[in-house]
């Protein structure tokens, strides 16, 4: 796979004039090629949200019945676009070939009619989506207020090919124009789902309305075309500081921005763990499928563990022996679930190589000359984070030992996204404290990989933010006085009986 | 002794002097002679060579001993057999940051002491409470030599060598500048040409150049005046801790429950006065240069990319062609990740009016640079020992034909530690090749660079926290 194809899909048309070639250094230097999206951006920006007029002449349940569809043809064994996209997957991303596979499986499932349903009801409420819906206010008048959809362009993350397919549901379901820009790390996820909806039909509107390209982040002769308030209302952007330092200049009235940082999650265990070693082990399993899941690549991942373990000899020795049944529980875990990474971050291993035998600062357990296959456990002996933490990535974890757990309270803050949490009454005791310091998930240990649609993502309500909130009030002057009257015109507007017919009063 | 007097008698230890070996002793050969050498005689020392090192360093480095231990090498068979006893280069700063903001010099102490040879279980630590007062103590109390990096992470490696290796450094500074063959040298040192020294840097310090410094004061300059420097200031370490705490504080997303400690908060106002006094020290420093230096004969030491700003703004000055034409000049040091412009050679020329400028090659964790011969390759003098690794496995390659891979050597001058290092770099070595310019044995290309550098991952969205930088000012400490 060493020089593949990324075509540009306009609205329903397939571009394949390849003129530029993209070297990934990263990967090694893999290189793709793709259309010149500069020779194409007039088709590629709208003039008008006047476009997004098809998309109301179909209902919502039209709108489910089409990804009902679309979830069915992204298989597998038989979609040769999923197939290349998940292919060049196994080469760019760091996820291991069986974990990804489960993604390609399972990701198409949500597109699944009661999940689109789901999510559309409980994100925004469908019938925001398909008409007015009236609200009666205090003073008798009656409001009524639509989500309208937007044109949207989204610079979307690539550690996740599921972001693909989140994306466009929520571009489905809120009737937006939507046009992506492909990350090098995962060109063609996007791409696949676009050809396949063309593939189903090309002239659906929610075919019509999805652009898929790539560029290179900071192309300013193409960016700065695209991002215009004439062109879109919306710009959603993964990745934090990395790809908000291009847009930045961009933001201006009229353009809604919204950003999806990049998150760090933590996991806090309490002392209850450590009762016996029955429970280490079960503790230590779900801690397992935390770290490992998705093969530590996602957010959502816990890389650190505050451990109420206490600080003494004692307690570290326990934190010692938990450590041990985490690394074996990591071993354990189901490969479609966790399988270790494909690359392994060589600045990573030479740390965990250069710690290996500080013994009074560090436990660390892994298998020494398989560490990128086994990732490590390292258990601070001083009860304190490794100074590079933010390198934990390959399933590496810190266990941090602790006397209390309010002694780990203060690590939470607006970029911790994930909060995984043992015992179970741990959650209700520290969700409140946890939200108001900025986390965004509080979850049970264990499931920190199961998020759900249905909920707002990270602190955001993403679908919501997507749309057009627009208010339709209607008032009559026979009934509802206007500020041009004078008081008695007013007066005698209020007071007119046939008021009390209608709804509208003032 | 007072803190400014122990900074200013660095290289002045009231110990014994320590001895060279017979391996150390080949620093003192010529050029001819090391490059004389054919691959098998170089073989054949180095193999001798790193069977003494790890029979004499085993038993008193407890690092080396460990790692020894657990990959199973009692003994030295074959040069490749020294590879798995190469240390990883972070092993240099494995200590944990909090050790230093809970002002515990006393562990920090017994971490070092399993780096070195010499014993440091004697020294007192007690009441230490900043970096520089710790590194103070420690070569006041030992023949210690502490040599510190900040590296690309921020966070400080400390290389604990001795007086005994900071005296070979100089000898190998000076030593390249010696000629080879046909090629013209300059003998500097100990009854050499003497003359005046700049360095566009601090004054004083423990990286390698200001520690070079004392020794180019004694040996090389006229007189102790006859020493130019940027500033004339101290490099402190705890101001460079201060700064890569600040970054890796963010990476954390910890910056609010940043505490810095008193010694911390008096390292940063002296910074920021010495910031204040910079411009007019700038000033004062080409100044001095134009009116007393002009015309002189000078050597001059500078890192690429300092002395291309320092031509560039020289020229603004109105200054060029300052110094006599046989004036001794080197640069190194890679441009960090700065563009360099590609007249850059020839700005730094017109400025200082010197047109042969020594290329050097050289890091913090090697004792010594490697000088660049008029075919533009680093010839590897036989008390390096070169292996270049697979970069991801770490597996060694083979030591023949063209090979790019990670440097990784075992630098035989290192006689009170262990001199074995895995590095950051990527380098393309010549192993057979015949070089034209007459020397023998391995060479490396110019065209070096860092590893960290390569993996930048454009356009890449991760989860990964992003590392901003904050302050620019002490970040200007760190690019001197």
């Amino acid at each position: 796979m060493s020089n593949f194809k990324v075509p540009l899909i306009i609205r329903g048309k397939v571009i394949e004039d390849y003129e530029v070639t993209h070297v990934d250094r990263s990967a090694g230097g893999r290189s793709f090629v793709t259309p010149n999206a500069e020779k194409y951006i007039n088709q590629i920006v709208s003039d008008s949200p006047a476009i997004l007029r098809d998309l109301y002449a179909i209902r919502f349940e039209e709108i489910v019945d089409f990804l009902v569809e679309l979830g069915t043809c992204l298989n597998l064994d038989k979609n040769p676009y999923w197939q290349e996209a998940f292919e060049a997957s196994c080469h760019s991303s760091n996820v291991s070939r069986s974990v990804l596979e489960f993604v390609y499986r399972t990701s198409p499932a949500m597109f699944a009619a009661q999940h689109v349903r789901e999510v559309a009801e409980a994100r925004i409420g469908i019938p925001y989506l398909e008409g007015w819906v009236p609200t009666e206010l205090n003073d008798g008048r009656t409001i009524q207020v639509r989500a309208v959809g937007s044109r949207a362009a989204h610079v979307i993350a690539g550690n996740v090919p599921a972001v693909a397919v989140q994306t466009l549901l929520r571009s489905a379901i809120t009737r937006s124009d939507s046009i992506v820009k492909l990350p090098s790390n995962d060109p063609l996820t996007m791409v696949a789902v676009a050809r396949t909806m063309i593939d189903i039909d090309p002239n659906h509107p929610l075919t019509r309305h999805l652009t898929v390209a790539y560029w290179k982040g900071g192309d300013g002769a193409i960016e700065q075309k695209i991002y215009q308030p004439r062109h879109i209302e919306k710009l959603i952007a993964w990745g934090g500081l990395a790809s908000v330092k291009h847009i930045a200049k961009y933001i201006q009235p009229g353009i809604d921005l919204i950003t999806l940082d990049p998150k760090s999650s933590i996991t806090l265990i309490g002392s209850e763990a450590l009762a016996d070693d029955a429970t280490m082990r079960a503790v230590a399993q779900r801690a397992a499928t935390d770290i490992g899941s998705f093969d530590q690549e996602a957010c959502s991942n816990a890389r650190v563990i505050y451990l109420e373990s206490g600080t003494d000899a004692d307690g570290i020795a326990r934190a010692n022996r938990f450590g041990q049944h985490l690394f074996e529980a990591v071993q354990k875990l189901p490969k479609n679930v966790s399988a270790g990474p494909n690359k392994f971050n060589p600045i990573l291993e030479a740390e965990i190589q250069s710690i290996l035998r500080q013994h009074s600062f560090y436990k660390v357990i892994t298998d020494p000359e398989r560490i990128e296959k086994t990732g490590a456990v390292i258990v601070s002996q001083l009860g304190e984070k490794v100074d590079f933490v933010q390198l934990l990535y390959g399933r590496v974890s810190n266990i941090v030992p602790i006397d209390d757990m309010n002694d780990a309270l203060p690590m939470l803050n607006t970029s911790t996204q994930t909060v995984g949490v043992f015992p179970e009454t741990l959650l209700a005791q520290l969700r409140d404290h946890a939200a108001l310091m900025g986390a965004q998930r509080i979850v049970s240990l264990g499931y920190a990989q199961r998020g759900s649609m249905a909920g707002p993502h990270d602190g955001l309500e993403l679908e919501r933010r997507m749309c057009r909130w627009v208010v339709s009030l209607s008032s009559d002057p026979a009934f509802v006085p206007g500020a041009w009257m004078d008081d008695k015109e007013a007066a005698a507007v209020r007071q007119s009986p046939k008021r009390l017919l209608t709804e509208q009063t003032a | 002794m007072s803190q400014t007097a122990r900074e200013l008698a660095t290289n002045s230890p009231a110990h014994a002097p320590i001895e060279r070996d017979e391996i150390t002793a080949y620093v003192d050969r010529s050029w001819d002679e090391l490059f004389g050498m054919d691959r098998a005689e170089v073989e054949t020392f180095q193999l001798t060579a790193s069977r003494r090192r790890l029979e004499g360093l085993a038993p008193k480095v407890q690092m080396l001993k460990a790692q020894a231990d657990d990959v199973g090498i009692a003994q030295i068979e074959k040069l490749d057999d020294v590879v798995p006893l190469l240390f990883q280069d972070a092993l240099y700063k494995s200590y944990p940051l909090s050790l230093i903001e809970k002002n515990r010099y006393d562990l920090l102490t017994e971490w070092l002491g399993q780096l070195t040879s010499l014993d440091l279980s004697v020294i007192d630590v007690s009441g230490v409470a900043s970096i520089d007062g710790w590194l103070n103590e420690l070569e006041a109390q030992s023949p210690l030599q502490i040599y510190h990096t900040s590296g690309s992470s921020g966070k400080l490696s400390f290389f604990p060598r001795s007086t005994l290796e900071s005296e070979l450094w100089f000898e190998t500074v000076v030593k390249a500048y010696a000629g080879f063959s046909a090629e013209p040298g300059v003998r500097l040192g100990r009854g050499g040409a003497r003359m005046a020294v700049i360095l566009p840097s601090w004054r004083y310090g423990r990286a390698v150049a200001q520690r070079n410094l004392r020794f180019f004061e004694k040996y090389v300059a006229p007189a102790p005046e006859q020493i130019y420097t940027l500033t004339n200031g101290t490099i402190s370490a705890d101001l460079i801790s201060l700064s890569g705490r600040i970054r890796l504080a963010q990476a954390k997303g910890e910056l609010d429950q940043m505490k810095l400690s008193d010694a911390q908060r008096l390292a940063l106002k002296r910074y920021l006065e010495e910031l204040d006094r910079r411009p007019a020290e700038s000033s004062a420093f080409f100044r001095r240069i134009a009116d007393e230096l002009a015309g002189r004969r000078v050597y001059l030491q500078c890192s690429q990319y300092l002395m291309y700003e320092s031509a560039a703004a020289g020229l603004e000055r109105g200054l060029n062609h300052l110094f006599a034409p046989d004036s001794v000049g080197a640069s190194g040091g890679g441009a960090k990740g700065r563009e360099l412009p590609e007249n850059w050679a020839d700005i730094v020329s017109e400025f200082t009016g010197i047109s042969h400028w020594g290329r050097r090659y050289g890091m913090t964790e090697l004792i010594g640079p490697m000088v660049r011969c008029p075919q533009d390759r680093y010839h590897i003098p036989p008390y390096y020992i070169a292996f270049q690794l697979n970069p991801e496995t770490g597996v060694v390659l083979p030591r023949e034909g063209v090979v790019t891979g990670r440097f990784a050597f075992l630098d035989l001058l290192a006689q009170t530690h262990w001199g074995g290092i895995i590095s950051g770099d990527r380098v393309t070595i010549e192993w057979d090749t015949h070089c034209s310019c007459g020397r023998k044995g391995a060479f490396l290309h110019d065209d070096v660079v860092r590893y960290s550098e390569l993996i930048t991952g454009e356009d890449k969205l991760t989860c990964a926290t992003t590392i901003d930088n904050t302050d620019a000012a002490l970040k200007l400490l760190i690019d001197i």
